[in-house]
């Protein structure tokens, strides 16, 4: 009993640190606070459900075709964010991102009504079992691809020159520049590449989730919970962050009331930052 | 090779370097020395485009550099050491000497180049994978100097380097300076430390609020009355 409740906590985890890890590096290398980041996953998820619809294409499969769409919509965002001087910019972010995130829900609902949605794979009900654990194939899969892109993003922020560079404008951007980073295109790409994971992680997770227009504020809230537990800018936290989180969400939905699941972010955040503001990897391991 | 006419700059508007005029030429130590606040390193983040408002030209191997922003710098072969040995902490000491290799053209010669920073400095061939936030502050300080190597520039712009060292690492680092010139690398170097400073250096610039006050080679400059006294304590 307990090893299936926490290994469906872990499932749901691999997909909560991906929606994290874009916002993570967001503020890293920026220091903007991205509440569109639901509203890209929101977008992730109704691409998915369309292109599923509409032409039949797997939803583990449509992020490559929907990427490039992502990556200009955080490129636009960046140049309205981009004029903002430093030192203003975690506050100022925050409030044009909140903004531009009821401006992209409320337009979901106008275009996609407030229904919601279900991508229906022809697999969706079956299961296999892993120590006597029941898991659905589509949790699996989507948990799997998490996991896959996570780690894939993990070796490109520490092996490519791209990624380094990144990294290292997150810790120094005037020392960066010093050695030819571009810090603006490096900013502008990074804002990009974080939505691009926000939407990718949409899509992986349509076959599991119903898909509304404001479902996005439901992960923005996952998504900063775990960025604070597992420090600012962390790639690593943000994978172990994903998983406290869902394994502890599990645990609630089980023990307690099953209502009492979302109230465990907040509990999770609000001791994050009265113990240990720097969050678990205490900002130290930074990825 | 590095030519600097009629730099004026500063902090909003509050200026910090008057009128400097000097040039640098190839091969040479060229020394900046003067006292705390004197402008010393606002001169060398003006001379990288980190200074935003500057005014004046800045000619490196006759092209004109003043207005352009700082990676453009990094990509014409200036290497700039910033002081109180500023490394990526929570990166490890490979990946740091890496992003010196970070220019497309630099990164043929990523494997030669790690040879020669380890022959300079030994040590930083042991903590290869360590991050570099906890190397002590002379194995940051030989990073940092690696760092610029890993670009293969034609001119450093060193800040402090003995800043907050102790003697015998000063030493060692100034060693590896010494050795750098010898092989022809041209270097402009701000101190604190006057008497290491003109040691090494062939010229010396002597810079009080903002301005060059003195000029010349530094055998000259050592025996100046006034530098003895003042920055030298000798009577």
């Amino acid at each position: 009993m307990i090893i299936s409740i926490i290994i469906n906590g872990l499932l749901i985890g691999c997909i909560y640190s991906l929606i994290a890890v874009g916002l993570t590096v967001i503020f890293g290398v920026m220091r903007i606070i991205n509440m569109f980041h639901g509203d890209a996953v929101m977008l992730g998820m109704y691409s998915a459900y369309l292109l599923h619809e509409k032409y039949g294409i797997s939803p583990y499969i449509s992020p490559i075709i929907t990427a490039p769409a992502f990556l200009v919509i955080g490129l636009a965002i960046y140049k309205i964010l981009e004029p903002i001087p430093p030192k203003q910019r975690e506050m100022s972010s925050l409030i044009i991102t909140l903004g531009i995130s009821f401006v992209t829900a409320t337009l979901a609902m106008l275009i996609w009504t407030a229904d919601y949605r279900t991508v229906n794979l022809s697999y969706s009900q079956e299961v296999f079992d892993i120590f006597g654990t029941r898991i659905g194939y589509p949790a699996f899969f989507s948990s799997a691809f998490s996991v896959i892109l996570i780690i894939a993003f993990y070796f490109f922020m520490t092996k490519t020159f791209l990624g380094m560079s990144i990294r290292a404008t997150a810790i120094d951007p005037v020392s960066a520049s010093l050695f030819g980073v571009n810090v603006k295109v490096i900013s502008m790409l990074t804002f990009g590449i974080g939505l691009v994971l926000a939407g990718v992680a949409g899509a992986i997770l349509s076959p599991i989730f119903y898909i509304y227009p404001f479902v996005g504020s439901n992960f923005v809230i996952k998504a900063f919970t775990i960025v604070v537990l597992g420090g600012m800018g962390s790639v690593t936290g943000a994978l172990i962050g994903g998983l406290l989180l869902g394994v502890s969400e599990a645990l609630a939905s089980t023990f307690l009331e099953y209502s009492m699941k979302d109230i465990i972010a907040f509990i999770i955040f609000l001791s994050v930052l009265i113990f240990k503001p720097s969050g678990i990897l205490g900002g130290k391991s930074r990825v | 090779m590095f030519e600097v006419r009629d730099l004026i700059g500063g902090y909003g508007k509050l200026e910090v370097i008057k009128n400097i005029n000097f040039d640098i030429k190839e091969g040479e130590i060229l020394s900046i020395i003067g006292p705390n606040g004197a402008g010393k390193s606002t001169l060398l983040r003006a001379l990288t485009g980190l200074l935003p408002n500057l005014k004046g030209s800045i000619r490196f191997l006759g092209e004109e550099l003043c207005g352009k922003p700082p990676h453009y710098y990094a990509s014409v072969g200036i290497a700039h050491v910033q002081e109180r040995h500023r490394v990526f902490g929570t990166m490890t000491v490979r990946e740091n000497l890496l992003m010196g290799a970070y220019i497309k053209t630099k990164r043929q010669s990523i494997e030669k180049n790690l040879e020669t920073v380890f022959e300079l400095f030994p040590r930083l061939k042991e903590r290869l994978k360590q991050q570099a936030g906890t190397l002590s502050g002379g194995e940051q300080q030989m990073l940092t100097i690696g760092q610029a190597l890993m670009m293969m520039p034609r001119l450093i712009l060193l800040d402090e380097p003995s800043l907050g060292l102790a003697p015998l690492l000063i030493n060692s680092i100034y060693d590896a300076l010494m050795k750098l010139n010898e092989q022809g690398m041209t270097i402009l170097l701000v101190e604190q430390n006057v008497k290491k400073a003109l040691q090494i250096s062939q010229r010396a610039m002597l810079i009080e609020n903002g301005e060059i006050v003195l000029q010349g080679n530094s055998q000259d400059i050592k025996n100046n009355e006034t530098i003895n006294k003042v920055y030298l304590g000798m009577a």
